[in-house]
């Protein structure tokens, strides 16, 4: 149980680790680069679940991504969710960790969802601040990922690639790069998603997201919603290869949560992946 | 540009009561506002229902899919989420079904909720080193009704006049809905675990009253009268050391070792 975890998470293809899939992932040890699972799943005091992240961590690289710190909110953060996340943090010593540019809750009222950010100044320095008190919390740098959007707000005083850009500027945190969720924006919001590429700091991308989202017809508008219940499509695998041409080879996690499928299947996604990745390493070498 | 408690507090008001007033900070472009936000309300409720189905799969079965679906959205509207971890939401559904379904023929599924959100919360408990029972011959025999025990912190008790130990077993993968029989008569089941593992042990009405004083914190000599007078021939010696076997001891309030 003490044995020293694996090594960083290295610039290889690794998969969205779901209970589903726990007792299989331990028994066939599938050939992945590493692995990565919601913190919140893990905020238990004992128990099982516990022990299996262990048996992953003492196997694979991993990281942890929350999906519950609520940072970009106007409500005090929670001390008690921070806390739980520093003790997982203890416990597991993951390779990363990492939350979303988003807001979940206020005034007590919890969403439970990633919510979109006014890219404000006072929403940028809200963040800042937040950002900066986590990391000091859990002793450790974050990566923060855009997240999809089907909202723009009105008086924006950045673009999206700049607030973040910004953020991870002023708060000395990194970015995790959801490549579907960058293609899903210029979809719904009519940018062109190589902007959003050419405005992230490339010494700041340090993950990569990829996921399957729904084209949706809503009142004769078409809507991308981002579901990760499906196979990355087409489009976003280019996107995602223009950025391993700006970023150099970068960890790449294959996320799905609904319509889980067999284990396999998340494993030949991240061998697609590691295809494309090694042409960039190759270059890069 | 509202301010951003302000724009916040506009967008919960308007997922959570159909409030319009954050409408104006929203850019419509090809889909009104309204739609926009309606996006998110149904990611919202989808949530809060895969957390709840993921906790509660009898019940699920039970009811059926479309009445899961109202159920949520019910039990949401009556009880919102107030954490960042969706785990906790699930906490007030036994209750929510009482009183829903209180002298009704589905009275039972209070019970079954109870039940399966008892694993919920023995699943993440903490855990507890093993407890060395040889230390119980350290004390003088008229100390021994006044020791109380220390139960595990994954422990819980379930007691209900239905059979929801047969229900929730008869709707595992592999078990046979159909053959429930609901005037079977009550059942009484320690949730708890052994080691990693989390087990459903039945227990006689005795036994229960016996384990349910220890759980409450009082003494063995009260946990003992209690059993005893549900069982005159309660065999104590032999549920200690099943408990103790099991795990179920972690040590004694008060313990001076």
């Amino acid at each position: 149980m003490n044995r020293p975890a694996p090594g960083p998470v290295p610039a290889q293809a690794g998969i969205g680790l779901r209970a589903p899939h726990h007792a299989e992932l331990i028994a066939s040890a599938p050939d992945v680069g590493w692995v990565e699972v919601h913190s919140e799943n893990f905020f238990a005091a004992g128990g099982s679940s516990l022990v299996v992240l262990e048996r992953v961590r003492d196997r694979y690289p991993l990281s942890l991504h929350c999906v519950g710190l609520s940072l970009g909110s106007a409500d005090a953060l929670d001390e008690d969710h921070v806390s739980s996340l520093a003790r997982l943090v203890d416990r597991i010593e993951p390779a990363l960790v990492s939350e979303h540019v988003c807001w979940s809750a206020i005034g007590g009222r919890h969403t439970n969802d990633l919510l979109p950010m006014p890219f404000t100044r006072e929403a940028l320095r809200h963040l800042e601040q937040r950002v900066q008190h986590v990391q000091e919390r859990i002793g450790r740098r974050i990566l923060l990922e855009n997240v999809s959007s089907y909202i723009e707000f009105e008086d924006a005083e950045y673009t999206e690639w700049d607030f973040i850009a910004e953020l991870a500027r002023r708060a000395g945190c990194g970015v995790l790069l959801d490549v579907n969720n960058v293609y899903v924006n210029a979809m719904n919001h009519g940018f062109d998603a190589d902007a959003f590429l050419a405005g992230m700091p490339p010494e700041a991308v340090e993950e990569i997201h990829l996921a399957g989202h729904l084209v949706q017809e809503i009142a004769g508008a078409t809507i991308r919603i981002d579901t990760h219940d499906r196979p990355v499509c087409d489009a976003v695998w280019r996107l995602y290869d223009r950025a391993l041409a700006r970023f150099g080879p970068i960890p790449t996690l294959i996320e799905w949560d609904a319509r889980l499928p067999a284990l396999e299947t998340l494993v030949a996604d991240a061998h697609a992946a590691d295809a494309r990745l090694r042409k960039h390493h190759a270059v890069a070498a | 540009m509202p301010s951003l408690h302000e724009l916040q507090s506009s967008f919960a008001d308007a997922l959570f009561a159909g409030e319009t007033r954050v409408h104006a900070a929203i850019r419509g472009g090809a889909l009104p506002p309204a739609e926009r936000v309606a996006i998110y309300r149904n990611n919202v409720r989808e949530g809060f229902a895969k957390a709840l189905d993921a906790a509660f799969p009898v019940i699920h079965q039970l009811v059926g899919e479309e009445y899961f679906r109202q159920l949520a959205r019910d039990y949401q509207a009556a009880h919102p989420s107030t954490r960042g971890n969706l785990h906790h939401a699930g906490r007030a559904l036994p209750g929510f079904l009482r009183s829903r379904f209180r002298g009704t023929p589905h009275d039972y599924f209070a019970d079954v909720a109870a039940l399966e959100w008892a694993w919920q919360e023995v699943a993440v408990a903490a855990d507890a080193a093993p407890w060395d029972a040889s230390v119980l011959a350290a004390w003088p025999a008229d100390a021994l009704p006044g020791l109380r025990f220390r139960l595990h912190p994954a422990f819980a008790l379930i007691r209900s006049p239905w059979p929801v130990h047969a229900i929730w077993l008869a709707h595992q993968p592999g078990g046979d809905p159909g053959a429930v029989n609901l005037a079977a008569g009550g059942e009484a089941l320690a949730v708890h675990r052994v080691g990693e593992r989390i087990r459903l042990t039945p227990v006689g009405d005795a036994e229960h009253a016996f384990l349910a004083e220890l759980l409450h914190g009082r003494s063995f000599g009260e946990a003992l009268d209690a059993a005893l007078a549900l069982d005159p021939s309660f065999p104590l010696d032999a549920t200690l050391a099943r408990w103790i076997g099991f795990g179920a001891i972690a040590g004694l309030h008060g313990d001076p070792r």
